[in-house]
């Protein structure tokens, strides 16, 4: 006996596939990952624009120095369910004019700056750098 | 059911199961080899094929050529790839 399935069946039955499959996908824990402005920096947490609207991330220890506001950052949700968002790092800063400060005894950038603060006025100082022979 | 519809169902379900699967957004990752550094981007040799990635701030003194990185691809769509950390040099 052979069975000549209609289209409309055909049809019904690929789209349930679909469905089905679309909500399985949606509950696997893949990193998911997303780029975004640093729009504040809280100690080891910040408040990254995402996709308009703000979102608060955590920055590993071991950036704590590189990330600062403007800056252009990865950040990984890294189970897919929306509770811890990482900080991978910097790869861009929406000011143009970046300022690192680079250690030349251990050929390292250690920091990336933008803005110095001082801590007894708790205001930010400007200074203009002047590079001379 | 006979045998051919189920067959070509289970069939029809694998196609339709790997392009669910290939519109994902997900990161994924691969290991490679820099060929080249230049600023914050550099060409790593991924499956044989050279990719252009970028290199995140705090890496950028860290990776030279012949370090082997993990690149992670952010959307699983070849458009944004980067290195995510160096884990190794390669043997000159």
């Amino acid at each position: 006996m052979s069975i000549i399935m209609n289209a409309d069946i055909q049809k019904s039955l690929i789209e349930a596939i679909n469905i089905v499959a679309g909500e399985r996908l949606k509950n696997v824990n893949f990193t998911k990952s997303f780029t975004g402005i640093v729009r504040e920096v809280n100690g080891l947490t910040c408040i990254v624009e995402i996709l308009d609207s703000n979102t608060e991330c955590i920055i590993p220890h071991n950036l704590s120095s590189f990330i600062g506001k403007d800056d252009i950052v990865i950040v990984q949700d890294i189970q897919n369910t929306n509770r811890q968002r990482i900080v991978q790092g910097v790869i861009s800063s929406i000011n143009k004019d970046m300022f690192h400060i680079y250690d030349t005894v251990t050929d390292t950038v250690v920091s990336s700056v933008e803005q110095l603060w001082d801590e007894d006025l708790q205001m930010v100082i400007d200074v203009v750098l002047e590079i001379g022979d | 059911m006979n045998d051919n519809i189920q067959s070509s169902l289970i069939e029809a379900m694998k196609i339709l199961v790997d392009n669910a699967i290939n519109n994902t957004h997900f990161t994924t990752s691969q290991v490679g080899l820099v060929k080249q550094v230049s600023g914050f981007d550099c060409t790593v040799e991924l499956l044989g094929s050279d990719t252009e990635c970028k290199i995140l701030e705090h890496l950028q003194t860290k990776i030279r050529q012949g370090d082997i990185v993990i690149v992670q691809d952010l959307y699983n769509d070849n458009t944004t790839k980067y290195v995510q950390s160096k884990i190794g040099e390669a043997i000159p």
